[in-house]
């Protein structure tokens, strides 16, 4: 694989501003979509990235089962009100959409760097803004890239089981109004019914046990863009729990669905998503899969035997509270300071670098299949909210 | 929560039973106000009638505008 330096198209905002992707460019004024290099892969190499990524999830599946089996969401800083409502959605499988792992690759080693799987974004750029880049640009060329294909179908699967339609929601940053936008669009696409709400905008009804919408229209399925550990510090987190399994079955079913398993409300993503997008998972694949060659040794009560290593707050978003520590010596963040929930400490991956950028991969999921790739680069280790998206091809 | 502050509120738990104010005062995990509905006046009574009440989801990140994506 290879990084290429090109010549942005001239217009380039207005291009992906007309598919989406309004957040083209950071508050700097640099850009955030980053058209003026891409990746080129051969087949053999995105082969490997999708078989990396479909063995990860099942690593991930079979973590969930021991995690539950062993009563370990404690350990994962997960509050015990929700520990059943996890359970019971593990074992009734509601619907899971999508995921994004965030894979280090050099060439030769694939490592997993974390798995986002409650609440991913960069979706718009990696469905939409790369894949019209690669057919004005590169029309010869592939690109790993089923995204948009792949959500319809899931919602296309789910149209029988959700005949009220479903609600999108999100916290209001443009990003992620523009990524529920678009999942929205995929559901429409799909033959369902939809409407959005922000989040602050959701009643609860005391009277019929509830959520409503602005009109006081019932709530029957939720796909929010909210991450389910903030919902459940929030004053409704009690509410969200009582609309779930054990608690409550759902009132109404689909024509030839039987969703009662599922409460009263069905949430996309699913609660048990907090075992996944839990960075203590990281640990606990290592501590289940010693040596896997996917895996990076990690651990949750200290850094053992690394002296070059990451440490992760369990619940750190965008690279908040992530020191990297080469040698013992903090070279990236800082190691001082505490944080209530714990932290993850992972072994330094080696990483694509190029241009003095480093590279990471997205590697998307969708209804648990490999579905898609997103390129960030950032100067530094650490992949945060400034580190720009850069378009990828295959050949 | 938004609502009209001339009306009535009651502080209640999670399936609309009447609490202390002082619990949602303290923001104890599940309590809410609802505005509107009448109750017999005694801890653990029904409020019925009340309004639907909002703004229990949204407050983190930084609140209306934070980003939950990443």
């Amino acid at each position: 694989m290879r990084r290429v330096i090109i010549e942005p198209r001239s217009d380039w905002q207005a291009r992906v501003e007309r598919v989406g992707l309004t957040y083209h460019t950071l508050e700097n004024g640099t850009p955030y979509w980053d058209e003026s290099a891409y990746w080129e892969f051969r087949s053999s190499e995105i082969d490997r990235l999708e078989a990396a990524t479909a063995e990860v999830q099942r690593l991930a599946l079979a973590a969930g089962d021991i995690i539950l089996n062993q009563d370990r969401l404690a350990q994962m800083g997960i509050p015990a009100e929700a520990a059943p409502a996890i359970r019971a959605a593990w074992n009734s499988e509601p619907p899971a959409l999508y995921g994004r792992l965030d894979l280090a690759y050099d060439g030769t080693t694939i490592k997993l760097l974390e798995y986002n799987a409650d609440t991913p974004t960069g979706l718009v750029e990696a469905a939409v803004a790369q894949w019209y880049w690669l057919e004005e640009c590169y029309k010869d060329a592939d690109q790993f890239n089923s995204l948009h294909e792949k959500l319809i179908a899931k919602w296309k699967d789910l149209k029988d089981y959700i005949p009220s339609g479903v609600y999108f929601a999100d916290g209001g940053s443009e990003e992620d109004r523009m990524t529920v936008s678009y999942l929205q669009d995929t559901a429409q696409q799909g033959g369902l019914k939809t409407r959005h709400i922000a989040m602050h905008e959701i009643g609860w009804d005391a009277k019929r046990l509830r959520f409503v919408d602005l009109n006081n229209r019932v709530m029957e399925t939720l796909f929010k863009l909210y991450p389910w550990e903030w919902l459940l510090n929030e004053p409704f987190a009690q509410q969200a729990l009582s609309t779930l399994p054990p608690q409550a079955a759902l009132q109404e079913y689909g024509p030839r669905k039987d969703r009662r398993q599922w409460g009263s409300m069905l949430w996309i993503e699913p609660i048990w998503k907090m075992m996944w997008s839990n960075k203590a998972l990281l640990a606990i694949l290592w501590e289940l899969n010693p040596g896997h060659d996917l895996l990076l040794p990690a651990y949750l009560d200290g850094p053992h035997e690394l002296t070059s290593y990451v440490r992760k707050p369990i619940f750190g978003r965008e690279g908040a509270g992530i020191a990297v520590v080469r040698d013992g010596v903090a070279v990236e963040g800082v190691l001082t300071g505490e944080n209530e929930q714990g932290y993850v400490y992972q072994a330094l991956a080696p990483m694509a670098t190029a241009n003095g950028k480093t590279a990471v991969f997205g590697s998307w999921l969708v209804d648990g299949e490999p579905a898609g790739m997103g390129v960030r680069e950032s100067t530094g280790l650490v992949t945060n909210n400034t580190s720009c998206f850069v378009p990828h091809l295959f050949r | 929560m938004t609502a009209c502050r001339s009306q009535r509120r009651d502080c209640v738990d999670p399936q609309g039973r009447l609490l202390p104010d002082s619990t949602c005062s303290a923001g104890t995990y599940g309590s809410h106000y609802i505005y509107g509905g009448s109750s017999g006046g005694h801890v653990g009574d029904t409020v019925i009638g009340g309004s639907v009440s909002r703004g229990g989801f949204g407050g983190t990140g930084g609140g209306h505008g934070g980003a939950g994506g990443e």
